[in-house]
């Protein structure tokens, strides 16, 4: 067989969102890679700019549809921090309990999308039934499924409304009920392994050059939850464990979301139990005059950093850095070798989050659009 | 003429079939599931649709149809053999390797990189599963005593049950059901080898499809009890169902991984057509 490229994407059936791969075959087997970004690229950034700090927390919830709730609380951490706010504890409870429900709901639509992956349609179907639970549960405290639009600078926008912890209860319930029997039909099924094990290695050592986080990091063994590193809301007050496993490959980083789904309710149940009475509190929201600031958050697919200027309560700069944007450097180097079969599973392994990942784009006008290390070092640093 | 009937009626009833597995995996997986006709519905459309290719190659109009006919002209010879003769399972086992060399072609002929990869796997995959299913047919006939499809009597399964695990493995195989369709894993190479198929050239692959379907969930009874009619209708909607709970239940190989798996399938099938052959423990 002679060497041909193999397009995969910008439209693609194991694609959530468009990049394009070109994959450079010899045979069964990947020889190299052109990643082409940029798809989605909507510049929110710059929307930024020019804004009030209000309607800047609104914006920077819509960088991303799963994990919208870590960008609004990194957002909000950085304007707290430059305000030296601090929100009441029953503010900070309720704000870990959505931060952890949409945590549940993201890897469980990553469970169902791995798996469907490798052609298990059921299990995506079964996976995502679990899912609508905790989105029914997002939907009776915020009025959202995917965006959420809770948070307010040391405050959040509705308290839990009547009945909300009946359905939280119920359906929380459900879930311990239904989840160990999914996850135990991953753990055991041979086809699962077979696809899952050896596919898709980072080393430790890689981990760490690269500066992996959150899952991808974890499941090569390497430490990276901000919520013990650099802990925020209430997650001082809980007891929770992160969660590491040893062996870098695609079936590590699966058992460390799917582990992380036990831990998230755990974190949810105490949450609830250590919830005060409501406080009778008028809220007023407070200007912001000057100053700049960053929050970091551990979204689900690992740390989100966000970070603002601000002048007279308009924001001049803004800067966010996401995990897969973190984490995709490493894609070129985990393809290589591969087969093309395990492309899908790799690219799956990410947990890619392609609307969050795409910060920069560059438009070429027929100039050369890359820099080399020693040219970037001659042209700007020297 | 009753025969020649039911022969006209065969893809009726596969396209009937074909919906009701597709309503049997939906309710498995917590789904609705389409209309019955939803397979009818689909075909019809296709087929109103105008030709337009892309490419002019003889080759790649051809292939859909000839991959129709190869798979149709299976049914003359089971379950009623319509135009039985000595050693007529021989000429089965041509039109069945014919009918994969055809989908191949239809993938090769294609300029699409998926439709070659996906030959390419139905390639590797049919050396193992094409000569399997000839010994399981092979073994079946001996164990039986017959010359032909129509002296087939008792019950071939009973004694030689490894070659029958072997035909089941085969047949998931065939139909593209995982954990064997690899060939055509959508989450990989798109629609597989008609990838670039529309209209009436897609029309033919999806009926034969269907028809695959029909024709291995009437062989495996057929084999397995010696002609027996009511084990056969009795054992459509059984290897059916067979079909749907491995579809459900299971996700797909590698291709190396599957290749591996049917090369055991393929050692297990020799060794029971040695054993049947020369008469050992029979």
């Amino acid at each position: 067989m002679h060497d041909y490229t193999m397009p995969f994407g910008p439209q693609h059936p194991s694609l959530k969102e468009p990049i394009n791969l070109a994959l450079e075959l010899d045979g069964n087997y990947i020889t190299g890679v052109k990643m082409r970004f940029g798809y989605v690229h909507r510049g929110v950034e710059k929307i930024f700019e020019g804004k009030d700090v209000q309607k800047v927390l609104y914006v920077a919830e819509r960088v991303c549809g799963i994990c919208s709730y870590a960008h609004s609380s990194a957002c909000t951490r950085a304007m707290e921090g430059i305000l030296g706010l601090e929100a009441p504890t029953r503010v900070k409870l309720l704000r870990t309990i959505v931060a952890e429900l949409e945590r549940l709901h993201s890897h469980i639509l990553w469970a169902g999308f791995g798996l469907h992956e490798i052609g298990f349609q059921s299990m995506f179907m079964l996976f995502w039934r679990e899912r609508e639970r905790v989105l029914d549960i997002l939907e009776a405290i915020t009025g959202g499924r995917v965006h959420h639009n809770y948070n307010k600078l040391g405050s959040v926008r509705y308290d839990l409304p009547k009945g909300c912890e009946e359905l939280m209860r119920k359906n929380i319930a459900e879930l311990e009920e239904n989840l160990p029997g999914l996850i135990k039909e991953f753990e055991k099924n041979s086809v699962v392994l077979a696809r899952f094990k050896k596919v898709g290695k980072i080393s430790r050592k890689d981990a760490i050059t690269y500066g992996l986080v959150g899952p991808m990091a974890r499941g090569s063994g390497v430490k990276s939850d901000i919520r013990k590193i650099d802990p925020y809301e209430a997650y001082d007050d809980i007891r929770f464990n992160e969660i590491l496993e040893e062996g870098g490959d695609a079936y590590a980083r699966a058992k460390v979301r799917l582990t992380e789904l036990g831990e998230s309710i755990s974190i949810i149940k105490q949450c609830m139990s250590l919830l005060p009475p409501k406080p009778a509190e008028k809220w007023k929201w407070p200007p912001i005059k000057t100053g700049e600031g960053f929050g970091r958050v551990e979204a689900p697919r690992g740390e989100d950093f966000h970070y603002y200027e601000i002048e007279d309560n308009i924001v001049t700069r803004g800067k966010i850095r996401t995990p897969t944007l973190a984490n995709i450097m490493i894609l070129e180097k985990m393809l290589i070798g591969a087969e093309i079969g395990d492309t899908p599973v790799i690219v799956a392994s990410f947990d890619p989050c392609i609307g969050c990942m795409e910060r920069t784009m560059v438009i070429d006008k027929g100039k050369k659009n890359w820099f080399t290390e020693s040219e970037f070092r001659r042209k700007f640093c020297d | 003429m009753i025969e020649w009937l039911v022969f006209l009626a065969v893809p009726f009833i596969a396209i009937i079939l074909d919906g009701a597995y597709r309503i049997v995996v939906a309710r498995m997986q917590n789904r609705q599931g389409p209309p019955l006709l939803q397979t009818f519905y689909d075909l019809d459309k296709l087929w109103g649709k105008k030709p337009f290719a892309l490419q002019a190659d003889p080759f790649f109009r051809a292939a859909p149809l000839l991959y129709f006919i190869a798979t149709y002209a299976m049914f003359l010879f089971v379950p009623i053999g319509l135009v039985g003769f000595n050693y007529d399972f021989i000429f089965l086992i041509y039109l069945t390797i014919l009918g994969s060399a055809f989908y191949v072609l239809a993938g090769v002929s294609s300029d699409s990189p998926y439709s070659i990869v996906a030959s390419m796997r139905e390639m590797i995959l049919m050396v193992c599963y094409e000569i399997t299913l000839a010994l399981g047919i092979f073994t079946m006939i001996i164990a039986s005593g017959a010359t032909a499809f129509s002296g087939l009597v008792g019950n071939p399964v009973l004694v030689a049950p490894f070659a029958g695990l072997a035909l089941i493995v085969v047949v998931l195989t065939e139909t593209h059901t995982t954990p064997f369709d690899t060939a055509s894993a959508e989450t990989e190479v798109l629609a597989g080898a008609e990838t670039e198929y529309p209209g009436k050239g897609l029309f033919f692959v999806e009926l034969t499809r269907a028809l695959i379907k029909l024709f291995y969930a009437v062989l495996l009874p057929f084999m397995f009890f010696g002609g027996n009619i009511v084990a056969i209708v009795v054992g459509v909607p059984v290897v059916y169902f067979l079909l749907a709970y491995s579809k459900v239940t299971t996700p797909r190989y590698r291709v190396d991984q599957a290749w591996w798996v049917l090369f055991v399938v393929l050692l297990v099938a020799m060794a029971e057509f040695v054993r049947v052959s020369l008469g050992v423990f029979v």
